[in-house]
């Protein structure tokens, strides 16, 4: 099945006749208007509702700040119906005389109704109308394939690495049929690049760009903190408001630039510790910027981290108490591996319940030229690994300097096969374990993608 | 069919209009009152009178038609961008007021004086107001929001534009690398607002060196002092012209202009300048710099991919005397040098294999052109 997200005509926010029902009087002012009030016949006390007033997201044109206002404290219900795709409704359980609501996840070109009720002993309502404008130029269009099996539910995010000069710095969220939910474009002029976006309690937490401030912005676009901190790939929340992120460092005794995990403590935007992969391994051949670490994971306790230092194509184990590097697994590592179960420029290696690994294996130009996922486990003591699962799509794809995968609830793994070149879509794919593929969400040209992520599909938005 | 419900709790209850704040998160959150940043304007109103409020402020945001699209925040906090000339701009707001509707609420921009730009131009759409107009370096602006009652406000946050002079002023960490891409040394340069620079590197004569510079519309001129007595104009060691940016990458070691548009780095650059060293004859240099791209070798980072063939034809003209042109090629590719913090340090590693049409019998690697992301630097200091 082929489906490609609609883009309807786009047309201004219409606000249309709001009906004051119940018991209210039609006294109550409105930006738009009233229409008729019909109070029942036991309507005590008198309550109105007025003053709805829809406003679009000056940050982005999915969603809508929506107020009214109540005569006397009231609990009240918004109702939101955009037709089939999206109806859902807010219930406050408080008393309050005024009532906020911010409603994301709307799809472009959308007509929706939005109904103000008061749940007090005289019901009152006021309802209008929004046409949901288009999405900014800026923002790409998906297209996604499904093979009929399982999928995982939710919504995915990602960044988007426009490959075009001077391309906004975005990061967006997508639904199962590849429409776009929610988008915010990052306060910069640099490119996404290497960013890392994930989803947290209070928002959204984007950083990995190095000229670009770490960043967590909240469901509005609002910036909820900053910080210059320089992290490059990855900015890990440990808990506490405290991160790990990479740094390059340029101070080693060998005269190179290479990277140091720092931990880092938001509220004071202070570091904690730090730790320098100069001090404790020596590359085979030095340059600058010769680990070119892309990933920290945290081992189960957390006592331990394991890094991805991609131009060495091998991982490394550090006792973070020690400041030990444990094992070396890869190339030039402790463990035996096959040839074949070798993995080469790796990303985003996460460590799976069962303690094996997955990452995505880029591969290499002029030695391996094409892209997989896989899963090794290993024996610590022994020192031996293997490849024990596999995925490389048909046919196969290189994206030599992005990607993801992601080890989903159902089983299945989302796979991020972000491309650099603009003769290359960037796919996202999720696969089964048999390595069936269950869903594909494919770009537009022109677009590469570093990391993605499945997630729950927020709370108040919209959900199939 | 109703798919979805969710609730939602106040964290308090308000009997008045105003004070009202932030949007709270999670995503759907209603009866969000209070703790906002707006000011309790009533606080002294009369009990049997209406209070008088001023208008809210509750969300604001500005795009900039700058090369990146650029959409700045200023909801909760002040924003800068350096622009190389002025683009167009749209506020777009959204305010609210408790007794004046919003499509008569009067919506502008102000500067630091508390005026308006010319030609500004505000429209209502879809609940927000958009206000645009030509915003241009030295100039920093905010929102005033007027309701019908004369009340206003003005927002607390603004957009300020540096000037060039200011957006060269700074602290840089800079290093120099060897032909092995190691790094050779580190020093600090400081540029002021108030036009001066130093270097803190050791050089041939020994110290730090310094002296003042001044940038106006588009022209640099950088003066050396040659110790604390002197004042002899002739130590003027370099005027440059420089063009800002026309795409996303520049070079700074003696500024050059672009040519054309283009993406990256591939294409025709131009420089002049005039050299004039104490006591010796000025000179005039004219060069010529095209640059042809060949491959992406790593677009991960895709300021410091480019990687092909050159060809410079350098234009000497000594003061008096005849012009001597030279003309070199070669090849070239971005070496980044990691320097993330400064945004500079990406060098063009440049190979040279001809001299006037002739192989040379030992290439020349050389590291003397830098190029620098745009970042809000507009030009590196290490112009000489």
């Amino acid at each position: 099945m082929s489906l490609r997200p609609h883009r309807l005509v786009a047309a201004p926010v219409t606000l249309l006749a709001l009906t004051l029902g119940a018991c209210g009087d039609g006294a109550a002012g409105s930006d738009a208007g009233i229409a008729d009030a019909a109070p029942p016949d036991a309507c005590a006390p008198a309550l109105t509702l007025a003053n709805l007033r829809v406003v679009e997201n000056p940050a982005n044109v999915l969603s809508y700040f929506v107020e009214w206002s109540t005569s006397t404290p009231a609990t009240t219900e918004l109702q939101v119906d955009c037709g089939p795709d999206f109806q859902l409704s807010f219930t406050g359980d408080g008393e309050t005389d005024e009532h906020r609501v911010f409603v994301m996840g709307l799809l472009e070109g959308a007509t929706c109704q939005l109904t103000a009720t008061s749940a007090a002993a005289c019901a009152a309502s006021e309802t209008t109308s929004i046409e949901v404008a288009d999405l900014p130029t800026y923002v790409p269009g998906f297209h996604v394939e499904t093979g009929g099996g399982p999928i995982e539910s939710g919504w995915t995010i990602l960044n988007l690495n426009g490959l075009q000069a001077n391309a906004p710095f975005l990061v967006v969220i997508v639904d199962e049929q590849g429409r776009v939910r929610w988008y915010h474009r990052r306060d910069t002029d640099h490119p996404s690049g290497s960013t890392d976006v994930r989803v947290l309690p209070e928002g959204v937490l984007i950083a990995g760009s190095p000229q670009v401030a770490a960043a967590l912005v909240d469901w509005t676009g609002a910036i909820v903190w900053e910080a210059d901190i320089d992290a490059h790939h990855e900015l890990l929340p440990i808990g506490s408001d405290q991160y790990l992120y990479l740094l390059t460092h340029f101070e080693c005794p060998d005269g190179y630039s290479s990277d140091s995990v720092i931990k880092w403590d938001q509220a004071t935007k202070t570091q904690l510790w730090e730790w320098r992969i100069c001090d404790h391994y020596t590359p085979p051949v030095f340059k600058n910027d010769w680990a070119h670490v892309n990933t920290i994971e945290l081992f189960p306790g957390g006592d331990a981290m394991l890094l991805s230092p991609r131009d060495q194509d091998n991982l490394m184990k550090v006792d973070m108490t020690t400041g030990d590097l444990e094992w070396v697994l890869g190339q030039n590592g402790d463990f035996t591996l096959a040839a074949g179960d070798h993995f080469l420029r790796q990303h985003a290696p996460e460590i799976l319940p069962s303690g094996n690994i997955l990452l995505f294996d880029n591969g290499l130009a002029g030695v391996r030229e094409s892209s997989r996922a896989i899963e090794i486990a290993y024996d610590a003591t022994a020192k031996t690994a293997a490849v024990v699962w596999e995925y490389e799509p048909t046919p196969t794809l290189f994206t030599p300097i992005w990607g993801d995968v992601d080890r989903l609830a159902n089983g299945n793994t989302l796979v991020t096969f972000g491309s650099n070149d603009p003769a290359v879509r960037s796919r996202l794919i999720e696969v089964e374990p048999s390595g069936t593929e269950s869903w594909t969400l494919i770009f537009d040209l022109g677009w590469g993608v570093y990391r993605s992520e499945r997630i729950a599909v927020p709370e108040g938005a919209h959900a199939q | 069919m109703r798919r979805r419900s969710s609730s939602w709790r106040p964290t308090r209850t308000v009997r008045r209009r105003r004070g009202v704040g932030r949007w709270l998160l999670p995503l759907v959150a209603a009866a969000a009152c209070g703790e906002g940043p707006a000011a309790e304007p009533d606080a002294g109103a009369q009990p049997d009178a209406p209070a008088r409020t001023a208008p809210e402020i509750r969300s604001l945001y500005v795009a900039l038609d700058d090369h990146a699209s650029s959409l700045l925040d200023l909801t909760h906090g002040s924003r800068s961008r350096v622009l190389p000339q002025p683009v167009a701009a749209t506020f777009r707001v959204f305010a609210a007021d408790a007794e004046t509707a919003t499509d008569a609420l009067e919506v502008t921009l102000v500067d630091a004086d508390g005026a308006p730009p010319p030609g500004q131009q505000a429209t209502l759409r879809n609940g927000i107001w958009e206000v645009g107009t030509e915003v241009g370096p030295g100039s920093s602006w905010r929102v005033r929001v007027r309701d019908a009652d004369g009340d206003e406000v003005i927002g607390p946050h603004e957009l300020a534009l540096p000037s060039h002079q200011e957006a060269i002023s700074g602290i840089w960490k800079l290093r120099s690398y060897g032909t092995d891409q190691a790094i050779a040394s580190a020093w600090t340069a400081t540029w002021t607002s108030s036009g001066t620079w130093l270097e803190d590197r050791p050089t041939a004569e020994g110290g730090p060196i310094g002296g003042d510079f001044d940038l106006a519309d588009g022209e640099l001129t950088l003066r050396r002092t040659w110790g604390e007595e002197d004042t002899n104009p002739d130590t003027i060691e370099l005027t440059t012209r420089t063009v800002y940016y026309l795409d996303d990458t520049y070079f700074d070691t003696g500024p050059y202009a672009r040519t054309g548009t283009g993406t990256g780095l591939a294409g025709t650059w131009t420089r002049s300048r005039q050299v004039a060293a104490a006591g010796a004859a000025a000179r005039a240099i004219s060069e010529t710099l095209e640059l042809d791209a060949e491959a992406f070798t790593d677009p991960e980072r895709p300021e410091i991919t480019w990687a092909g063939s050159w060809q410079e034809t350098r234009v000497e003209t000594e003061t008096g005397g005849s012009d001597v042109t030279t003309t070199r090629s070669g090849r070239y590719r971005l070496v980044s040098a990691q320097d993330y913090n400064a945004s500079l340090g990406n060098f063009l590693h440049r190979e040279t294999t001809q001299l006037d049409g002739a192989p040379l019998e030992t290439p020349l690697t050389d590291f003397e052109v830098q190029v620098v992301r745009l970042d809000r630097l507009l030009l590196s200091p290490r112009v000489r």
